[in-house]
């Protein structure tokens, strides 16, 4: 094994799992801050509540803390522990809204483009844009755009076959390019 | 590859996840394509907006602090490490990983150290001190203790950095770009989008 493998993030990270498995608080102190981060604005996109995404990453890391020595290597460190989130992220979501007055399922929230307003810089549009479409489009977006994950990634983190994913991503994309046409683009293809 | 195969994919060109081959079937398309290399440039422009949309930036310590309460006030959870923790193979193989990972990071560490400071003209800094600002707009970074010397050298190349001081006792390096009209948003990018990059933020001269 060169030394470039043997301390890649991910070696080091699964390194670090296994540690906390052995209840090392060291171990978990790091990757705790090495994630908070970028799971803390991964999660700000779902929702703007802070105390939301501050909730879903300690609960994330609750399960870290008490199911690390569950992990069997299967899939990377951060696949793991971003799927963790995702699951989290998601109930709360659904949580929030079946305790508000707007009943409407969550995979078929529609913003209307009339609530962009005028904004003045591109990625406040995108930011608008963003938050009409339904969360799992969202956090598809979200995955590949802002995190960097590969389709099969994101498939292993939202549980669901690269196929839906490359679906949910068509709709996203088809969506975005209808509200917010100063983004340019090719016509769209049909998906069967 | 047909233009639905190759328009489905473009997601993953852009935010270089594609795999090699898929990679050099969509370039082919690409070169005939118009639409897809519109759209390309369009899912290019949603990534940028996207990773440059700021969100409230917060400390983890607190949060943490409230996770241990929780976790220490959980009966469940065993208090102390066992005797003999059970484990799976997978387990133990990677605890003895973690052993040679140690001894190798230790090697790796004193390398950088010595490299970065030479004898006695060690410039310390911190995240907070008023003398971290660079002569020129900079960068301060910290980046994960995995990341080696030849992996830190060709992440600066690509951003178009180089050191200016550091490491600090924290970790931290100053860097600042390597020309004139270099564009430090794009090589903020770049530092962020690494998986062993910890923090990275602007400042001034």
């Amino acid at each position: 094994m060169s030394p470039t493998t043997a301390s890649s993030p991910e070696s080091h990270e699964s390194q670090l799992l296994a540690r906390i498995a052995l209840r090392d608080r060291r171990a978990f102190d790091e990757l705790y801050n090495a994630y908070y981060r970028r799971l803390s604005r991964f999660l700000q996109r779902l929702t703007p509540r802070y105390q939301f995404a501050e909730e879903v990453i300690n609960d994330t890391f609750w399960v870290v803390w008490n199911k690390a020595g569950d992990f069997r290597g299967a899939a990377r460190v951060s696949t793991w522990i971003m799927g963790i989130a995702y699951r989290r992220a998601l109930h709360g979501l659904r949580a929030e809204r079946s305790g508000s007055s707007n009943h409407e399922p969550i995979d078929e929230y529609s913003g209307s483009t009339d609530e962009l307003g005028e904004p003045h810089e591109l990625r406040d549009w995108v930011a608008k844009g963003l938050q009409t479409l339904p969360v799992e489009q969202r956090i598809t977006l979200e995955l590949a755009y802002y995190m960097g994950h590969s389709c099969e990634e994101i498939a292993a983190i939202t549980g669901c076959p690269v196929g839906t994913v490359k679906a949910r991503m068509y709709h996203a994309r088809e969506k975005l390019r209808r509200i917010l046409p100063s983004l340019g683009g090719s016509p769209s293809i049909t998906l069967p | 590859m047909n233009h639905r195969t190759a328009w489905t994919l473009i997601p993953w060109l852009v935010n270089g996840r594609a795999s090699s081959r898929e990679r050099e079937s969509l370039e082919l398309h690409l070169g005939q394509c118009a639409d897809c290399r519109a759209e390309v440039e369009a899912q290019r422009g949603l990534m940028n907006a996207m990773q440059t949309t700021p969100v409230v930036e917060s400390m983890p310590h607190a949060s943490l602090q409230k996770l241990w309460q929780r976790i220490d006030a959980d009966p469940a959870a065993p208090a102390v490490v066992p005797d003999r923790p059970k484990q799976s193979r997978w387990l133990g193989w990677l605890t003895a990983a973690a052993v040679v990972e140690a001894l190798l990071l230790g090697t790796v560490s004193t390398l950088l150290y010595q490299s970065r400071t030479g004898d006695a003209a060690a410039e310390y800094r911190t995240v907070t001190s008023a003398a971290t600002a660079p002569a020129t707009e900079g960068v301060r970074a910290v980046f994960s203790p995995a990341l080696t010397i030849g992996e830190l050298q060709a992440l600066l190349s690509q951003a178009g950095l180089r050191i200016a001081g550091g490491p600090s006792q924290d970790g931290v390096y100053t860097l600042v770009p390597t020309t004139d009209d270099h564009d430090l948003r794009q090589a903020l990018q770049v530092l962020r989008a690494h998986p062993a990059s910890r923090f990275a933020e602007a400042v001034g001269p």
